[in-house]
């Protein structure tokens, strides 16, 4: 039974997960674990808040799993879940060290450490005028810049127009932009 | 928007990888034990043993005659002394008991225990023969 569903298609994969097959529950982990922590980390900017939010996203996507009815993709209910724990989490006031994650990851990787730092320090320049965003602006942006996602896929997973992930975008664009102008020439490390 | 903000966006957001830590709190995962270096264990285990054992030496007297003080020794009754209690005295090996002897109060030594030399051990003493072997203190 566990083979069949690991190899199966999608709609065995959920079918395994209602009847409560732990191998379901797994691959469907494993499928989706990078995508729903790297949507929580790009979007609350912190490791540990973004570890809280893909657990809870795990857990709707387990319990709820009964009342996927296949209206759209799983993949895209999947995101709107994602979605919607990042949006009920309270952005944390404070960090500790903000950028002590980011420096920790280069100090532990081989290569030029100072190459590293610099890519590492626009990554997090980056990243903190992306939090600077109003939500409705930041998750656009992570979905469209951390997920690759569409405008239409994007509309489709928020429930709004095309219009308005454009509008949207649009405004981030132009903040990011502001914000982000001073590094431009030193973006060329 | 310009080319440059859409490079460094598609860099800065990229995607990572899951840390195992969520596997581990969905219970996908098992917690990886964090290796404990084993010489140290082996060494931190020996100096407790010694340092245990040291202790329990030196405790031993100490705990046997605490123990046999809560043995009903027979003493010899005499005219004017009467036995209330034995309770331990010392660490070292003694017991003593608060007697009333004419009309005062006394602390008799009624044994004393010693592994080297069990001058009076109690367990031997049934007959409560070591009793009063020291001048009462009046």
């Amino acid at each position: 039974m566990a083979w069949m569903v690991l190899e199966g298609s999608e709609r065995e994969l959920i079918e395994g997960c209602r009847r409560g097959e732990r191998d379901a529950f797994r691959a469907l982990f494993e499928t989706y674990q990078d995508r729903i922590y790297s949507i929580a980390l790009r979007f609350s900017g912190d490791e540990a808040l973004a570890m809280d939010i893909a657990q809870d996203t795990f857990l709707k996507l387990f319990s709820c799993m009964p009342d996927f009815r296949g209206d759209s993709s799983f993949g895209t209910w999947v995101y709107r879940l994602v979605v919607n724990s990042c949006l009920d989490h309270k952005r944390r006031s404070w960090r500790m060290i903000p950028m002590a994650g980011e420096v920790m990851s280069v100090l532990r990787a081989p290569g030029d450490a100072l190459h590293g730092l610099l890519h590492s320090e626009m990554r997090g320049r980056v990243q903190g005028a992306v939090e600077k965003l109003p939500a409705d602006q930041r998750i656009v942006v992570v979905l469209r810049y951390t997920e690759g996602l569409a405008y239409e896929e994007i509309a489709e997973v928020l429930g709004c127009s095309l219009g308005t992930v454009a509008s949207r975008l649009n405004r981030a664009h132009k903040a990011l932009g502001r914000r982000l102008a001073h590094l431009k020439g030193d973006s060329h490390v | 928007m310009s080319d440059w903000l859409e490079r460094e966006l598609a860099r800065g957001l990229a995607p990572v990888a899951a840390p195992e830590a969520l596997g581990v709190r969905l219970g996908f995962e098992r917690a990886r034990r964090r290796e404990f270096p084993r010489v140290a264990l082996a060494i931190a285990a020996a100096v407790v043993m010694i340092i245990g054992a040291g202790y329990a030496a030196g405790r031993t007297a100490a705990l046997d005659l605490r123990r046999e003080a809560r043995v009903n020794v027979a003493l010899r009754p005499l005219d004017d002394a009467q036995l209330a209690a034995a309770r331990p005295l010392r660490c070292d090996g003694g017991a003593a008991a608060p007697a009333p002897v004419n009309s005062g109060r006394a602390t008799v030594l009624v044994a004393h225990y010693s592994i080297e030399s069990p001058a009076h051990p109690l367990p031997a003493a049934s007959d409560a023969g070591c009793h009063f072997c020291h001048q009462p203190a009046i």
